[in-house]
């Protein structure tokens, strides 16, 4: 950890390879690692909150998604897990078919989560319960966003999708295409938007009522 | 005559059509699957195997791209001795090869009589052909493989998601552990010393297959390619990640150990390591005028050069029964000369 004010190192923790982004939530830390541990920190001290860290075998990959007491986490071993946020036991964990490497996103009670199978998983946050899954072109490394009443996902050859969050139908005609790698994560923007970076540095913005896209031209 | 073995790539044209029969089958069924055959058939299984060996030596891959090398070398070692064995086969027929490019002007009836002695003498020129054809094709199926599996980019690991075999077993070895002594397997070696190695090997392993009875001509080309071929692997190598450099160094220092298996103590030679001169020929010590007759080249006949063809092949050959023979019947008839 570093101060923000002069940047110097105020507590030091070797947790091994990370390649997710860690997040503090509540005043807590969460870590998930390659070598498979999620881990709850005190952010002040590194001083760890749970017992144990939540461990499976392979790597973690997912950025770990605290949630209504849950953490949501996901990697190499396609399996999503909910993880107690105060225990660090497991709730439930749902099988993909490959990967699960983009962020999960919550809304209403439900988990939107990218499967690197081609796919987007919608669960019952609650109980663990798979509602439905929508079937992209290509594998989806990228982490959906829900946006103007719909789930938004791009899959790794450019493909916007709009998923009616309710059935796990396509609502646009066809998805929208970029013809440009996309691995990054989407975002969503304030003016209700979503934003799209693609391999080489194009940004897209996606309107989410019809999949709409604009091409953002970035001076210099 | 010289003695060539006799079984050197007999069964090679039966084993080497049921393989290119089987991979153009196999090729064809994936077309028609709509799969690309170069990834099904090569690439995801090479990087599978490559995933599995990182489990017994204990997750480094530098280690398990060694195992995987000395694996494929013993594999298809009856190819590599089947081509050592032809290519000594060769050189044993040099000297009635370029008899016959001397006495025979037409080029069809040249073909004819260099067919009837590679029957004669058990050689299948295309034998030669299928190790190499293995191995170069090892390199590039490799060379693409650690492209996706140590590329060390979020896009290569999505397409490794894509390739892994779904058995948890491998998914757990993922990412790889990449570093191996100094260097990265998925990064090229700038330390230069993989590099040079890689030259060196090469270099060593092309000058066990150089043909000593070869003509100036051929000596000359192969003498370019012994140095070519190296320089041209280190300056590749300066370019591929370090993986396929430690395959190429592991797979040469196999055919080192092949090539003393077949061709005896005659490869610790320094002579035939290094591009040293050829030994200058011994006085003869015969009657004048056996040295006459060997002064005047124009005037020997067929078996006199087959005979003076064998003498300069037992300095390289010294483990052929035919060749021991004709020096002990050479000996002889020096033996009856000089009781004369």
């Amino acid at each position: 950890m570093l101060d923000p004010e002069t940047g110097e190192e105020t507590a030091h923790k070797d947790v091994g390879d990370v390649w997710s982004s860690p997040v503090i939530v509540d005043g807590v830390l969460y870590v998930g690692t390659m070598g498979g541990k999620l881990t709850a920190f005190d952010p002040a001290t590194l001083a760890e909150k749970w017992d144990a860290s939540f461990s499976v075998s392979s790597a973690l990959l997912t950025d770990p998604t605290p949630v209504n007491g849950s953490v949501l986490v996901g990697g190499i071993g396609q399996e999503l897990y909910a993880v107690d946020a105060e225990t660090g036991d497991e709730q439930w964990s749902v099988s993909g078919s490959n990967w699960f490497w983009g962020r999960p996103v919550v809304e209403d009670g439900t988990v939107y989560a990218t499967n690197l199978d081609g796919s987007v998983i919608a669960i019952d946050l609650a109980t663990g319960d798979r509602l439905w899954k929508f079937a992209t072109e290509t594998p989806v490394r990228a982490g959906a966003v829900v946006a103007g009443g719909f789930v938004i996902a791009v899959d790794d050859q450019g493909h916007v999708y709009g998923i009616d969050p309710e059935t796990g139908q396509l609502a646009w005609n066809g998805p929208t295409e970029i013809d440009k790698s996309v691995l990054a994560d989407p975002y969503l923007l304030a003016d209700g938007s979503v934003m799209i970076i693609s391999k080489g540095g194009d940004v897209f913005t996606v309107d989410p009522a019809d999949g709409r896209l604009t091409t953002i031209r970035i001076e210099g | 005559m010289t003695a060539a073995t006799p079984k050197a790539g007999r069964r090679g044209p039966p084993v080497s059509l049921i393989i290119v029969m089987t991979a153009f089958m196999a090729i064809v069924i994936f077309m028609l699957l709509g799969r690309d055959p170069w990834d099904e058939l090569f690439i995801n299984p090479l990087i599978n195997a490559l995933v599995l060996l990182n489990i017994p030596v204990g997750g480094q891959f530098g280690l398990a791209i060694i195992l995987f090398t000395v694996i494929l070398r013993l594999v298809t070692i009856p190819f590599t001795i089947r081509q050592l064995e032809s290519t000594r086969a060769m050189q044993n027929i040099q000297p009635q090869v370029q008899e016959i490019q001397k006495k025979y002007k037409d080029p069809k009836r040249r073909q004819e009589e260099m067919v009837k002695i590679w029957r004669e003498n058990g050689i299948n020129p295309l034998g030669c052909f299928m190790p190499l054809l293995i191995q170069f094709g090892v390199f590039f199926a490799l060379y693409r493989a650690l492209a996706h599996v140590v590329g060390g980019t979020p896009e290569s690991l999505v397409s490794v998601s894509q390739r892994l075999y779904q058995f948890p077993i491998l998914q757990d070895q993922i990412p790889l552990n990449q570093h191996f002594l100094w260097m990265d397997m998925g990064q090229a070696d700038t330390t230069f010393v993989l590099p040079l190695l890689v030259g060196i090997s090469t270099y060593l392993q092309q000058r066990m297959t150089i043909t000593p009875n070869a003509s100036p001509q051929m000596q000359q080309q192969q003498q370019m390619m012994t140095w070519l071929l190296p320089m041209m692997l280190v300056f590749i190598t300066l370019n591929l990640p370090s993986g396929v450099g430690v395959y190429w160094v592991v797979s040469n220092i196999f055919s080192l150990i092949a090539s003393y298996y077949v061709y005896g103590r005659r490869i610790l030679s320094w002579r035939q390591l290094l591009p040293l001169p050829p030994p200058e020929p011994e006085a003869p010590v015969g009657p004048r005028k056996d040295r006459q007759s060997a002064a005047s080249a124009s005037a020997r006949t067929e078996p006199d050069i087959e005979a003076e063809a064998t003498e300069v092949e037992f300095d390289h050959e010294p483990d052929i029964p035919a060749q021991r023979e004709a020096r002990t019947n050479g000996k002889r008839r020096g033996k009856r000369k000089k009781r004369r």
